[in-house]
């Protein structure tokens, strides 16, 4: 048996991106039902509300981004609650991988699987709210970013309550509080735009709030999964 | 290469309990060594220590004389863990979790061809893992050990479920990983089925 000597890290991010994008494709339901709840929800209030132009482009920013961030922490049980109950988790902690990177794969496989989806269905929403096509640009934009800041910051609480069956609300009461930037400039951000105001510092808040995440969110999920897996 | 596991006075605590207290063994290169005892006497915890998955309260686990704590990625190059959960994905097929394996530890991909035909798993090899027998499931996992040249086996009951005929299969890659120099520590209830030279701890 040969083994190469030089333990590529390209490969094993690779591998665990692609096994984890395989095992979303395999189980739709898990990426179907939080899709089908944000589209069911937020295209069902301009039926409940009186639904005149004006109001819809006032509420509709709002009422998108907190539906996109309900429907993304229905994602969360399952970033690393699946792993540990088959014991995957051990061979993942034992791999001669970075655990970080490893963390890193499963966090962009979940915006692979969770949020670029909601982002290409996000325009058919702006079309019910009646949003101009530069507004349904600019929401696709904050989307990219809050989204992906959404798997960073979800990953954390997702690893943090490994240990705790239906953990769930537990992950959300955790997460939800940090989460709350991305809710208020993202919304905002959009709101701007269709009053005509500049949106650049918006999204400027919003990609370094990403790249905050991004910074740590890897190396405390990795940590937390090895406390956790003890 | 000659290699050396040193396992220097590990205690685990339950609660307020001792798990095991005071362990210390060397196991060098061609050494089995076989841990047995009662539901709940901590050979799996034992292993997981071992493996590095757990931090012991008490004693350290050193991999040629260097810490496991200090030395964490040598270490698991080195190493193959075969735990009683398979740690293999049920919705995907035996040769996807192993190609997910090698690729996760940069093995050689058609190692993967010799494992399952020296395991009988040709013909369920895209058959999702969920589907299969106890037994198939438990030789998938065993699967793994030929994916690579790890010196050093931990295995927590390897042979639970197998048939005879994978019992031998598996008897007999452990005596080959032994001959050539490999290390390997393995639990069981049943350490009489295992020939050879080869030491034994019981817990208690």
């Amino acid at each position: 048996m040969i083994k190469s000597n030089n333990i590529s890290l390209l490969s094993g991010f690779n591998a665990m991106f692609r096994r984890d994008c395989f095992q979303y494709l395999k189980n739709p339901s898990q990426l179907l039902n939080p899709l089908i709840f944000f589209v069911m929800i937020t295209a069902a209030f301009p039926f409940a509300i009186n639904s005149s132009k004006l109001q819809l482009t006032q509420i509709g920013p709002g009422i998108i981004w907190v539906m996109a961030i309900l429907s993304y922490l229905l994602t969360l049980q399952h970033l690393y609650s699946d792993d540990a109950d088959d014991g995957c988790l051990d061979y993942i902690i034992l791999s001669p991988q970075p655990l970080p990177l490893l963390v890193l794969a499963k966090i962009c496989a979940h915006w692979f699987s969770s949020g670029l989806p909601l982002i290409i269905i996000s325009p058919i929403i702006g079309i019910i709210y009646q949003m101009q096509v530069d507004t349904i640009l600019v929401m696709i934009a904050t989307l990219f970013f809050g989204t992906f800041a959404l798997s960073l910051i979800g990953s954390i609480g997702a690893s943090l309550t490994i240990s705790i069956n239906n953990s769930n609300i537990l992950v959300s009461l955790l997460v939800l509080p940090i989460m709350i930037p991305i809710l208020i400039f993202g919304a905002r951000t959009i709101g701007l735009h269709q009053t005509g105001s500049t949106t650049i510092s918006g999204l400027y808040f919003m990609s370094a709030y990403c790249m905050f995440a991004l910074s740590f969110s890897p190396f405390a999920s990795a940590a937390a999964l090895r406390i956790g897996s003890e | 290469m000659s290699n050396q596991l040193t396992i220097n006075n590990l205690t685990l605590f339950r609660g307020e309990k001792y798990l095991f207290k005071g362990i210390s063994f060397v196991l060098s290169s061609g050494d089995l060594i076989l841990i047995t005892g009662p539901n709940g006497s901590g050979k799996t915890t034992m292993l997981r220590a071992i493996a590095g998955l757990l931090e012991p309260e008490v004693g350290k686990v050193s991999w040629n004389q260097k810490s496991i704590s200090n030395n964490r990625q040598t270490y698991h190059e080195n190493i193959s863990f075969i735990s009683h959960t398979h740690g293999l994905k049920g919705s995907l097929s035996i040769i996807e979790n192993l190609k997910f394996e090698a690729n996760l530890h940069n093995y050689r991909l058609d190692n993967i061809e010799d494992a399952l035909e020296r395991l009988s798993l040709q013909l369920i090899k895209n058959i999702p893992f969920k589907h299969l027998s106890a037994g198939q499931k438990r030789r998938a996992s065993l699967a793994r050990l030929m994916l690579n040249d790890s010196a050093l086996w931990l295995l927590d009951e390897p042979t639970s479920n197998l048939d005879t005929d994978a019992h031998d299969i598996f008897k007999e890659l452990l005596n080959e990983h032994i001959l050539n120099k490999g290390l390997c520590v393995l639990a069981t209830h049943h350490p009489d089925a295992f020939d050879g030279s080869k030491s034994v701890i019981e817990l208690t």
